[in-house]
């Protein structure tokens, strides 16, 4: 095999494991939905960092993600705390306005004649095949932070996620615990656009930890189980996606994950360890 | 008498409404104090208030003379039954185990000691057997027990627990009543939220009752009056025995 296929695999499986590590726990917090609200609200940044540097470096690109998930992230803890919607109205309304903030400049650098948008697009649907060695570089070192964070801080995130009510009173910081996770769901979600594209992100963090959730109510199980299916499924989904020519990555992915997490559900028929027997 | 908790002019909002009015009691340390009130007369409200949990509007608490920041790894804090997900993914083991985090620690690893002593506070509670069920697996008692488990885990001086006695059978109550009556005999304080003044109050050495202001703060005997039952409650119906 040639270098590019093997820099496709690995990159696919850094983004698999990362994104099953910290989709099991904004599942667990039940914040599914930001991982969505970042992963719209990241493609202004994206496109601004472009339009700025001039250029398709992952890294600007990643830096200009991290800051509008980080800004959206900002903007929904600031209206929950300042009014009184309901959190998935203000999720819901800083995806759509971030998410038509992007696209708009999107197809504003796409009516421009100088780069014919430099493959922008791509961060729609995803493109794993136009990942090069630099790109696997940062994903190395942000997949490698992610890993270390989760192995240092899983049990408090875990107890937070569980009852944050006793962390508090035990003196633990709520902000601090929120930052970094957030942080940590925005650098995954960074990463995972270029394989498969804001639209579908949000599947790759919740899917492989909700197929794990059916078989097993324990921690370790839980995180093991949706390593396997998210960087198996994401194996897969991109190899499907390299034979077929113009089939872009995020689809295969997410539609190879499903297949997997509709068989678990049909397999246990009734998953019974998730439902209380009393 | 030592004072375990000392609360001065505490007034808690909840956005715009008042939830507790400028509330000033001292709680008796090496006691089990009963914080009685109806629904919605700001008990649980109170506990968080104290415990940093929720904001306070203005107010000051002490414990045994030091501010939470300095004693609170020496409080145990056992939630209400409703704020807690019976489906989520957690075995008795783990939540006891939640007991032994330790803030401030940028490693948080469970020790064998940690585990021996998680091991030991689930014989206590007799719940050794079920170590490794998830916890909506279990009756009401044995929930509320693997809660107080935690509590003992956490080896505090003051447990403060908001409503421990709801939903739980007899024997239960019984067997958390004895361990609570065990702590208290160590010299440890406790403090518990309550909805009435039936059975378990009696079991209180102190009362304090409640309705957003206090009505009335001292030893069970005297509480008891009917007046001042009135004034928490507004009528005059109570459930005294």
């Amino acid at each position: 095999m040639d270098l590019s296929i093997w820099i496709v695999f690995i990159g696919t499986a850094l983004i698999g494991i990362s994104a099953a590590l910290v989709g099991t726990f904004t599942f667990l917090q039940k914040k599914s939905l930001i991982g969505d609200a970042i992963s719209h609200s990241i493609l202004p940044g994206i496109v601004l960092a472009y339009m700025i540097s001039g250029q398709r470096n992952t890294l600007i690109l990643m830096l200009g993600a991290f800051v509008a998930g980080w800004l959206a992230t900002q903007q929904i803890s600031w209206l929950q705390r300042k009014t009184k919607l309901k959190s998935d109205t203000i999720v819901a309304a800083t995806l759509s306005i971030f998410f038509a903030v992007g696209l708009a400049l999107l197809s504003f650098i796409q009516g421009r004649p100088d780069d014919g948008q430099a493959g922008l697009s791509d961060f729609l649907f995803g493109k794993i095949a136009a990942l090069n060695i630099e790109d696997l570089y940062l994903f190395t070192v942000v997949s490698v932070l992610i890993i270390a964070i989760t192995f240092f801080r899983y049990k408090v995130m875990f107890s937070f996620a569980f009852n944050k009510e006793f962390m508090i009173s035990k003196g633990f910081s709520l902000r601090w615990n929120d930052f970094i996770l957030n942080s940590m769901t925005i650098l995954v979600v960074a990463m995972g656009v270029q394989a498969v594209g804001v639209v579908l992100m949000s599947a790759l963090l919740i899917i492989p930890v909700l197929t794990a959730r059916m078989l097993t109510y324990k921690l370790s199980s839980l995180i093991a189980l949706s390593l396997v299916f998210g960087t198996s499924c994401s194996l897969l989904g991109s190899y499907i996606s390299i034979l077929g020519k113009n089939i872009p990555t995020g689809p295969c992915i997410i539609m190879v994950l499903s297949i997997c997490a509709i068989s678990v559900a049909l397999l246990l028929k009734i998953p019974s360890k998730t439902k209380r027997t009393r | 008498m030592k004072k375990a908790i000392e609360i001065t002019d505490l007034t808690v909002f909840y956005r715009d409404t008042l939830a507790l009015d400028s509330v000033s009691l001292s709680i008796d340390s090496g006691k089990i104090t009963g914080i009685i009130g109806p629904n919605g007369s700001g008990k649980s409200t109170l506990l968080k208030g104290i415990l940093g949990i929720i904001p306070v509007k203005r107010g000051e608490v002490t414990f045994f003379g030091s501010s939470l920041e300095k004693y609170r790894s020496k409080i145990a804090y056992v939630p209400q039954r409703e704020s807690i997900d019976w489906d989520f993914p957690i075995t008795v083991e783990e939540v006891v185990a939640m007991g032994r985090i330790r803030p401030k620690k940028w490693w948080s690893r469970t020790t064998l000691a940690d585990k021996e002593i998680v091991k030991e506070t689930l014989k206590k509670v007799q719940l050794s057997e079920f170590s490794n069920r998830q916890i909506g697996q279990l009756s009401g008692g044995q929930q509320q027990r693997v809660f107080l488990a935690r509590a003992l885990a956490q080896e505090a001086e003051l447990i403060v627990m908001d409503e421990p006695f709801v939903g739980i059978d007899m024997a239960s109550q019984e067997s958390i009543l004895s361990i609570v009556q065990k702590l208290r005999d160590s010299g440890k304080t406790v403090v518990i939220v309550h909805h009435d003044l039936s059975v378990v109050a009696q079991y209180f050495d102190d009362v304090i009752l409640l309705n957003k202001k206090l009505i009335a703060n001292g030893p069970i005997d005297e509480i008891l009056k009917s007046e001042n039952i009135e004034k928490a409650y507004g009528m005059t119906l109570l459930l005294r025995k």
